[in-house]
């Protein structure tokens, strides 16, 4: 088919003259089509020379080749093509304008050049456009090259001419650009996201001429924020976002990506709950919202919504995974974190908790680009505790009888009569104390013309623990995307997946606890024959231990992959008028076995077979997203619109099965091997979602902003009554530093901009069905049927929790931005909360779930500050401090002392995350047991859990932050974040009672031994009543919890990129090669082994992982 | 290419009026998008009331609950071991169960909801059951007839346990929790009538025939039909006859026992050791009873009761109680049912009766099902109808004295020799309800209640309160409501002295 690049009008604009404005409308409006294509996708530049030749060839054939070979659309009725004579035309490598005037030699035609059209018109009629700078003034054509400060060359950038915004290009694939000013004095500027505009007239810029970008990672101007179904410029945003880029996620030896935002971004607060790999997360983003209700933040995964959690599994590791470690970290160009409600609100019922955007990767124009990271290392425990050695642990022992007044048996003390009390085992050593390793290994291949742009790459990756033996978890990951655009620049398509392949056989139990409780004299692991020890054995009784080595014996594998696939397709319909759909569809799926056999266990318990768990889940997601966008400039400013609708579906499939009676240990993973199979849950729900949401933008004179969005949701997790709701926003800019009279005053500030945003935002995080009158089926069947029954109440009104969202912030930039500050104070009240609300036993149910008017606060101040310290040609160093002062408060909850769910645990004006517990008050020195303040004020040992719970403890960060430093010189880059919190947490081990047959840390030796000691712990024992009881007390009290503040180097990057002529010689682009580390130093006064996860003795800490490795791309 | 010029001849306005208008359609259009079928795992009301079968496996999930372990119906939280041990038919040894000693000792505190929290559930599924087929479009009129009658039963049945137990109790006839959240307390009498005009309905609606869910004539009688309907019936007119004084009442009771008694074709007195089959065994004595559930296991009744041999209480679970000394005494020299009913084991050099109308305790999965638990059976009928008799109506006291002679003499004793004026015959009938129905629902307890012997029995000068260890007040006939409801609900008011 041959293309046509000119086009026809069908009308004739020439006569009669009311069509003339139609004409000039449509000729506005190409233009600005044309340079909308041209600036904002990546383009071409065709050269500028154009060979012909033919005799009597069609005019029409003639506009054809010279539109082919220039790139220049002529703009042309039919009428004139039958006017005009055939052309003879024999010319070479002749410029545009000298063919163009062969051409038209002898017709009844003429033309002028305009941008990249050639606008042809009769030669009777007065052309419609003015051609002043056409026709008076020679146009000047400027061509060269553009590259970065290391010589590469920079494809992409955008040329413009000054005084005619309109008129720009972008450099192609080999950073070449050719442009048609109006006169040589024209200024051209040149600009690129991160890079320093430079600005130069058309004569200093000599043909084929190099232009050098320096980067400027403070530029504002430039630089893009991705607010999901739109973006803005930073400079120009009304809203709260922030960024973490690919540059400072690929830095970090992490597997999931929220471990590389930790400390990063203000407001977001992450905890690593634990050090296993695969291990959960915990997320809040401005505090919790919702009191029983999901706090998690929206993920969008290449705008596909992507679950926070994951089903219900068989892991008992640290709260059951988190579903963004199936999402390759190296994949992702962006993660935007959407705070305020500007920028959540368009999120509607989804919004109250942030939203956090995750971008992958994209190709970009320029020859093929093939990039190789390959990286190893190891990762171990930061810290051991100090515990008891086994002198001190039989001490402790004897001393517990003793005050006790037992005597030890083979019962009540095997540890101490059976035992070999001469054996001394470093459990921690031997259980946690391992190395884990890491290899990591990336290539990608990317690269494309200007209308088609792929990148295609996979990862591997390989992480153990520090337990013993060798499993592992092994990721495979591939990515790819594809951009393409038709020769127009009108039809877009964007195609991205990421699929991951995740294979774990690590334990499903963690084995900090024995690490931390096991007797140092506890017996060997192995019989001399090699098979695990149970012995010693009490008389007639199951073993006297359990073996921690007997878990290395249950298998635990799990296989679990995740596609995420995503494509837009978007048309130009008008200038200024976009059409695009995004379709997306998401499924992570997981089948895990956890295999028990005989031989891992105690043979005292006589069981007969092992046994087997199999779970299979699935969660699958899609969406389609209709979407129309205009942008127009009106008056003084540019007016943006955008509405669109969603379509999502949800649906989530889990089952997990037991299974036992095996003949054989070798069957386990056969479930039709077992003689019983017992479910063990099943989980079926489906989720739908639709909404309509839009968006008005005015921006005027690039000063004052004014930003509205809002949405309309339908959701099935709303009751009939209420399945819509409304959600919107309000969010004004005023950049006042752009105000001639600042600018007069104080010329050292580079900018200077004022925000506020006012909203509503909804969560949804109320699980599914919980509105209906549901009905479950009886165990066991009656007269032969199953029974149904009623589980739940109907309540037709249950909706969303409804979240309003104020902010105000100011950004200021100083000195050319070489030091850029920004400050925001939130506020958001939580109400409409989804509570249990307790109902009188009559109604047949003891609770429903219900809305209350319950308000829940969150307050803070954010800021972040980014300077430049040094910048010369070799040495550079940056610096960038955020922090978050976050508060939070109950306002209030009607009829709180009456709602026995929450009575005892929230208090009107405080925090929603206090724990209300006893205070002690030190150990009585007669007794030796622990004393608690009751609520009358006297000492008791005994405190009533109705009454004297009225000590309250905050264990929400009270604030928090980062400080990162960039040094480079030379090919020399050295990157340092620190982390700090300051909070209260659970202290160690403090909930076992010293005197049992549990180790403990060193601690308790001070305790109380005789009447009159002044001690810290209690004096040592091993019973149950009243040791045991009072401990539970103490446990609950504010014994347990101290200052879990620390400052941590929770990153640090050193890297050395090799010469430039080295690197010319091999015939590498780069080559890098890198240290890196992870949560090296801990400053911290906390008791325990970590402050992060707090532990204790449940869940492996965060691990101190190093690594090395090398990057080259060819 | 060529779309400018197409959008151009379209005038360019009408694409994009078209993509507004598919765009706004789209959603428009959708109320039905989010709205979804019930999960897999479970079914929302209106699709339980669809078909006929799902409507009566609601409708039996009320039984399949009330026969599961620690119910209010069997077990070692039933009103028949509870009850049992408040009036004077039990021994308690246990301490492991809070509150056992507490209803053994009458000293039962608001802090515990007792049977109150069941009794409202399956309340509530009653009246969803008849809710849910008012509004069923789905489910075939006889089923529905059927279904609808025996959630009337049931209702009816709770709440004249719950009237029994606690006095005036919120009267719910609704799923609304909105009005059942804050509704006060019923006057007893209004509560009789709801249950009274409960059971006609039940009996209109009901089969003659024992039916399965399905509609099916069967030998087992575990859903209630026309005659479990009429027997309750019988049992709340002499209940409410007491309560009135209004001797019409005896009168009704009198003809709704007849009407049970004369159905010879369906029900008839069995031997002593056949009483607790189940009916498909040839047990014509049952009017109403329950299948038990639990695999491996017959009636919890059997399980908790029979002794074996380990010793009643301390750290065993399963047998809390045996019978006390009192009910052991209270059997006539020649009384068949002190041998049939009640036996013994000695552990430890100490003798325990036991009741055993039950008589499989063992537990085991093979074990095949061969009792069922008895709700309502013939041998009350006939002595309803004697009391009611006694008191002057029908054939009156030749006609009393036969109707308790028809048990006297299945027991192996004499006809009636005693005085035959109504005070004595009351006081016989009143004895041979303690000697039949024992461990049967407490019925001794409401018998002292009604009859209005309870405080000469459990205080002074029976003293039984005292020998077990409590004090008696005669407030502690009716059991505190819950005192968590009373702060929900300000509207229900304490029973006296809690």
């Amino acid at each position: 088919m041959q293309k046509q690049m000119y086009n026809f009008y069908l009308t004739n604009f020439v006569r009669p003259p009311r069509c003339t404005t139609q004409f000039l409308l449509t000729m506005k409006l190409t233009i600005f089509i044309l340079i909308t294509a041209i600036l904002q996708v990546s383009a071409t530049t065709y050269a500028q020379k154009v060979s012909l030749k033919g005799q009597n060839v069609p005019i029409d054939k003639v506009f054809d080749q010279i539109s082919q070979q220039t790139g220049y659309d002529f703009l042309v009725t039919r009428s004139m093509i039958n006017l005009a004579k055939p052309v003879n035309i024999d010319i070479k490598n002749a410029n545009l304008d000298d063919a163009l005037k062969q051409v038209f030699q002898g017709q009844p035609l003429d033309y002028a050049i305009k941008d990249k059209s050639i606008i042809v018109y009769q030669k009777q009629a007065i052309p419609t456009i003015p051609k002043k700078e056409a026709s008076i003034q020679q146009p000047v054509i400027v061509t060269g090259k553009v590259q970065n400060e290391l010589g590469e060359l920079m494809p992409g950038v955008t040329i413009r001419e000054k005084s005619n915004p309109n008129n720009g290009v972008i450099t192609d694939a080999k950073g070449m650009f050719s442009i048609t000013v109006s006169d040589e004095n024209a200024a051209i500027t040149f600009s690129y996201i991160g890079y320093e505009s430079q600005e130069l007239r058309a004569k200093d810029i000599p043909i084929g001429s190099s232009i050098i970008l320096k980067p400027s990672p403070n530029n504002l101007k430039e630089v893009v924020v991705n607010k999901g179904y739109y973006s803005d410029k930073k400079e120009l945003e009304t809203g709260d976002v922030s960024s973490v880029s690919a540059k400072e996620i690929g830095e970090q030896p992490v597997s999931n990506p929220l471990a590389a935002m930790e400390g990063r971004v203000p407001g977001m607060f992450i905890t690593q709950n634990t050090g296993v790999p695969g291990g959960s997360f915990t997320v809040t983003i401005r505090g919790k919202n919702s009191i029983s209700q999901g706090n998690d933040p929206l993920y969008i995964v290449d705008g596909v919504p992507y679950s926070s959690e994951l089903l219900p599994n068989l892991n008992q590791i640290g709260k059951s995974g988190n579903s963004l470690d199936f999402i390759n970290p190296s994949d992702i160009e962006s993660i935007d974190v959407l705070k305020d409600a500007d920028a959540t609100a368009i999120y509607g019922s989804r919004g109250a908790n942030g939203v956090v955007l995750i971008t992958t990767k994209k190709g970009k124009p320029g020859d093929m680009k093939v990039d190789f990271n390959i990286s190893s290392g190891v990762g171990e425990v930061t810290r051991m505790n100090d515990l008891l050695n086994g002198q001190q642990y039989l001490q402790m022992r004897n001393e517990a009888f003793k005050n006790d007044r037992v005597t030890p048996s083979v019962f009540n003390a095997p540890d101490l009569l059976l035992w070999d009390t001469t054996r001394y085992t470093n459990w921690q050593k031997l259980l946690i104390g391992g190395t884990a390793k890491y290899t990591d290994a990336q290539g990608s291949i990317s690269g494309g013309g200007a209308n088609t742009q792929y990148l295609i790459g996979g990862t591997y990756h390989r992480e153990t623990t520090v337990y013993p033996g060798d499993e592992a978890d092994q990721k495979a990951a591939v990515h790819f995307s594809i951009n393409s655009s038709s020769e127009d620049k009108k039809f877009n398509f964007l195609l991205t997946g990421n699929y991951m392949y995740d294979n774990s056989n690590l334990f499903n139990i963690d084995l900090v606890s024995d690490a931390e409780t096991l007797p140092p004299d506890a017996p060997p692991i192995y019989n001399p024959n090699g098979s695990l020890n149970w012995a010693p054995i009490t008389q007639g009784q199951s073993g006297t231990w359990i073996n921690p080595f007997s878990l290395l014996m249950t298998k635990y594998n799990a296989n679990t992959s995740n596609l995420v696939g995503h494509s837009v397709l978007s048309y130009n319909i008008l200038p200024g008028l976009d059409f695009s759909t995004s379709l997306g569809y998401t499924v992570l799926q997981t089948a895990e076995t956890v295999t028990t056999p005989l031989t891992s266990i105690d043979p005292g318990y006589n069981r007969t077979s092992g046994s087997s768990s199999f779970n299979n889940s699935n969660i699958s997601t899609w969406i389609i997203e209709p979407k129309l966008s205009y942008k127009h400039v009106i008056g003084r400013g540019v007016l943006s619109a955008l509405i669109g609708t969603t379509f999502q579906r949800i649906s989530s499939l889990g089952q997990e099965l037991n299974a036992t009676g095996f003949t054989n240990d070798a069957f386990l993973s056969d479930i039709q091997a077992a003689s019983t199979i017992t479910p063990r849950s099943d989980v079926s729900s489906i989720y739908k979602y639709e909404s309509i949401y839009g968006r008005l933008n005015y921006d005027l004179d690039d000063k004052y902003l004014l930003n509205l969005t809002a949405r309309r949701d339908g959701s099935s997790r709303f009751g009939p009554a209420n399945e819509f709701a409304n959600f919107g926003a309000i969010g004004a800019g005023w950049i006042f530093s752009k105000e001639s009279f600042i600018q007069n005053s104080l010329p050292f500030l580079s900018f200077g901009k004022i925000r506020a945003s006012y909203g509503i935002t909804g969560n949804d995080q109320i699980g599914d069905y919980s509105f209906l009158d549901l009905y479950s089926n009886t165990t066991y069947p009656y007269q032969g049927i199953l029974g149904l029954y009623p589980t739940t109440l109907f309540n037709p009104n249950l909706q969303w929790e409804i979240d309003k969202k104020l902010e105000g912030g100011i950004d200021i930039g100083l000195f050319s931005n070489r030091i850029t500050f920004n400050v925001s104070y939130y506020r958001s009240r939580s109400g409409n909360q989804l509570v249990t609300q307790p109902l009188s036993y009559v109604t047949g149910f003891t609770s429903i779930a219900a809305n209350l008017p319950a308000v829940v606060q969150n307050t803070g101040l954010e800021a972040a500050l980014s300077t430049i310290n040094v910048k010369s040609k070799d040495f550079s160093w940056t610096s960038s401090f955020n922090f978050t002062d976050p508060k939070n408060k109950l306002i209030s909850f009607p009829g709180l002392a009456a709602n026995p769910s929450y009575k005892y645990t929230l208090v009107v004006g405080q925090p929603i995350t206090i724990l209300k517990v006893y205070h002690e008050i030190g150990i009585n020195e007669t007794t030796g047991t622990f004393q608690f303040a009751s609520a009358g004020g006297n000492p008791t040992g005994s405190p009533s859990a109705l009454t004297d719970r009225n000590t309250m403890i905050n264990t929400a960060p009270q604030f928090y932050g980062g400080f990162h430093n960039s040094f480079q010189y030379k090919g020399f880059q050295l990157d340092i974040l620190f982390q700090f919190v300051k909070q209260t947490g659970l202290e160690y081990l403090y909930t076992i009672m010293p005197g049992q047959q549990y180790n403990q840390p060193v601690d308790v030796l001070n305790r109380w031994t005789a009447p009159g000691t002044v001690a810290k712990f209690p004096a040592f024992t091993q019973n149950f009543f009243p040791g045991f009881l009072s401990y539970l007390s103490a446990s609950s009290s504010d014994f347990t919890y101290g200052d879990a503040s620390y400052l941590r180097l929770k990153n640090l990057s050193f890297s050395w990129q090799l010469p430039e002529d080295w690197r010319r010689r091999l015939h590498l682009q780069n080559c890098r090669i890198y240290l890196e580390g992870q949560n090296l130093l801990t400053i911290t006064k906390y008791q325990g082994l970590d402050p992060e996860n707090q532990g204790g003795t449940f869940a492996l800490p965060p691990l101190r992982v190093i690594t090395t490795g090398i990057e080259v791309t060819f | 290419m060529t779309n400018f010029m197409k959008i151009n001849k379209n005038g360019g306005r009408f694409s994009i009026g078209k993509v507004l208008v598919i765009l706004l359609l789209s959603v428009v259009g959708c109320k039905k998008f989010v709205q979804l079928p019930s999960p897999n795992t479970e079914l929302v009301s209106t699709s339980v009331y669809s078909t006929n079968g799902s409507a009566a496996a609601a409708m039996t999930s009320i039984y399949d609950n009330m026969v599961s372990n620690n119910s209010l119906s069997t077990g070692n939280a039933s009103i028949s071991m509870l009850i049992g041990a408040a009036s004077d038919e039990l021994r308690n040894y246990s301490t492991s169960f809070p509150v056992l000693p507490q209803f053994y000792t009458n000293s039962l505190t608001s802090t515990q909801p007792y049977f109150w929290p069941e009794i409202y559930q399956r309340l509530y599924d009653a009246n969803a059951v008849i809710a849910g087929l008012q509004s069923s479009t789905g489910v075939t009129v006889a089923i529905k007839n059927q279904l609808t009658g025996e959630a009337k039963f049931m209702r009816a049945f709770l709440l004249f346990y719950a009237v029994n137990l606690y006095g005036d109790v919120p009267l719910v006839t609704t799923t609304d929790y909105k009005i059942n959240d804050v509704m006060g307390r019923t006057p007893k009498a209004n509560v009789y009538q709801q249950i009274i005009a409960d059971l006609k309905d039940a009996q209109n609606l009901l089969s003659n025939n024992y039916l399965t869910p399905a509609g099916i004539t069967t030998t087992d009688r575990i859903r209630p039909n026309k005659g479990a309907a009429t027997a309750l019936l019988a049992r709340v007119y002499l209940y409410y006859g007491n309560l009135t004084g209004d001797v019409s009442n005896y009168t009704k009771a009198d003809s709704a026992a007849s009407i049970v008694i004369s159905n010879s074709s369906l029900y008839s007195l069995s031997t002593l050791n056949n009483t607790f089959l189940k009916a498909s065994l040839g047990n014509n004595e049952a009017i109403w009873q329950l299948q038990p559930v639990t695999p491996g296991y017959n009636t919890y009744d059997g399980y908790e009761f029979v002794l074996t041999t380990t010793a009643p209480g301390g750290n065993n679970s399963t047998n809390p109680v045996a019978i006390s000394q009192n009910l052991v005494n209270a059997f006539e020299p020649g009384d068949q049912r002190r041998q049939a009913w009640v036996d013994s084991a000695i552990i430890g050099g100490t003798t325990y009766y036991y009741p055993y109308k039950y008589k499989v305790h063992t537990y085991n999965v093979s074990n095949p099902v061969t009792e069922h638990l008895m709700v309502l059976r013939l041998a009350e009928q006939y002595l309803i109808k004697a009391e009611a008799e006694a008191n002057g109506v029908g054939t009156g006291i030749s006609g009393a004295v036969n109707d308790l002679n028809i048990i006297r003499n299945r027991a192996g004793l004499s006809s009636y020799a005693g005085a035959t004026d109504k005070a004595s015959l009351l006081t016989a009938i009143l004895h041979e309800r303690q000697v039949e129905l024992f461990t049967e629902w407490g019925h001794r307890w409401f018998d002292l209640i009604r009859t209005g012997n309870i405080n000469t029995i459990m205080g002074p000068p029976g003293n039984v309160c005292q020998a077990k260890g409590g004090t008696w007040s005669p407030q502690w006939a009716l059991l505190p409501i819950p005192q968590s409801e009373i702060l929900l609900n300000p509207n229900l008011k304490q029973n006296p002295g809690y």
